[in-house]
């Protein structure tokens, strides 16, 4: 799990600093809500890596059988 | 990521270009699955359908012809309601991109490299993706008008090379009584039809948008030729049970070419396809979803996000789906529904408000 935080921690402060040298605070806002998202569904994939499916969970949610 | 502006007619030959993959891994499978040997007659009543949509883009930018898809829809519902629709439309294009990124690799590793982890490919599809979307549309735009040449010039090579193998007993006779399950069929063509209209979330990058009708008819047409024809041939070589069976049918179909025992095993050919047209058919989705993302939150540029938002993909793409299996039931059994939801029903809804409230 640890080369997700350290690739989302790399891109994240290069694209910050930049968007921060621009001026660019609504883009920093958007881009920090999108990190968040990125990490918890990169982590909870992780955590369940051979059972995670959204079809699956999809397909149970509305009780699908096939 | 707001570099240049596309022609409509670059917009519909990328439409070409990114259409050719599901028709030929999808729309065979679920025509011959629903209408059977008459499987083949199944595009034909999409062009209804289609025409109504390209008359419904048309409306909607006689008004707002500098504008993009959003900003009609804000116009006519109001900003927050308008953007409540316009946040379904992102979760539509992330489930298509996520959808499309597993089907490329699922199908690499399933046609030609057994051996070779589905991560690889994501990640090798993304680099691309990223190192070609910063450049902007415009580089999409020029790609489009070669690829096309390229895809249609392979798909005329190998269509003429399957004539031979066509048993016209598979195709032939079609009595009315298949006409239900030949317009049960068509959806699938409707289905992919309807990316014209999410590929509009990018009006503001596209110029000439008065030529929507003119150039979307002829572009309708050849889609579904295109269509019908494919499929003719790949049921008329394989027949109608096997393909509705098999997962890579026109793959298969190809590998059945064998002209003078000379020119054979060319299936390399429909990989390239598959690989190009792939490619352009996410570029196109992440691009579209970076743009709904700049309208919904108002940013200035949406470049600095890519990066972040590939990562997300990434994971999405991995956590879709564990198996293939999966990931074709939702085709057949949902996917279909919501694009024609999201492609036809909603912009239909759109335009009957636009003209009750006189927006359009």
């Amino acid at each position: 799990m640890k080369w997700l935080f350290f690739i989302v921690l790399l891109i994240s402060y290069f694209e910050i600093k930049t968007m921060w040298n621009k001026g660019l605070k609504k883009e920093i806002v958007v881009f920090v809500f999108l990190g968040i998202i990125t990490l918890s569904y990169g982590i909870y994939y992780l955590m369940n890596a051979n059972t995670a499916s959204l079809c699956r969970s999809f397909f149970n949610l509305i009780g699908f059988k096939y | 990521m707001s570099k240049g502006k596309i022609s409509i007619r670059q917009t519909f030959l990328l439409f070409l270009v990114l259409a050719s993959s599901p028709i030929i891994r999808y729309a065979t499978g679920y025509s011959s699955l629903k209408a059977g040997q008459a499987a083949w007659l199944a595009p034909l009543p999409a062009v209804i359908t289609l025409f109504i949509m390209l008359y419904i883009l048309n409306s909607l930018f006689i008004k707002h012809s500098e504008k993009s898809i959003m900003e009609v829809i804000y116009a006519v519902f109001g900003v927050w309601v308008g953007k409540i629709i316009v946040f379904l439309y992102f979760l539509w294009s992330l489930l298509l991109i996520a959808l499309y990124l597993r089907y490329d690799v699922e199908r690499l590793v399933g046609s030609t490299y057994p051996s070779i982890p589905i991560e690889f490919f994501i990640i090798t599809t993304l680099l691309v993706i990223a190192y070609v979307l910063p450049k902007g549309i415009n580089i999409l735009g020029r790609m489009s008008e070669i690829l096309f040449l390229v895809i249609m010039f392979a798909f005329f090579i190998l269509l003429i090379c399957m004539i031979p193998n066509i048993r016209m007993d598979s195709v032939f006779p079609v009595s009315t009584k298949e006409v239900l399950p030949i317009l049960h069929g068509s959806m699938v063509t409707t289905a992919i039809g309807t990316y014209i209209f999410l590929m509009f979330f990018m009006g503001e990058f596209i110029n000439d948008k008065a030529k929507i009708l003119k150039t979307g008819i002829s572009t309708v047409v050849f889609y579904i030729l295109l269509s019908a024809i494919i499929i003719f041939e790949v049921i008329g070589t394989l027949t109608s049970s096997v393909v509705q069976r098999i997962p890579f049918a026109f793959l298969v179909a190809v590998k059945q070419i064998s002209i003078l025992d000379t020119i054979e095993k060319i299936e390399s050919i429909v990989v390239g396809v598959f690989i190009f047209s792939d490619f352009i058919l996410l570029s196109v989705l992440i691009f579209v979803s970076l743009n709904i993302i700049k309208s919904l939150a108002k940013l200035n540029e949406t470049k600095h996000l890519l990066n972040l938002f590939l990562v997300l993909v990434y994971f999405l793409s991995m956590g879709i789906t564990i198996n293939r299996f999966d990931l074709e039931n939702f085709s057949v059994y949902f996917l279909i529904y919501i694009n024609l939801t999201f492609g036809l029903i909603i912009p239909i809804i759109l335009f009957i408000v636009g003209k009750i409230r006189e927006k359009i």
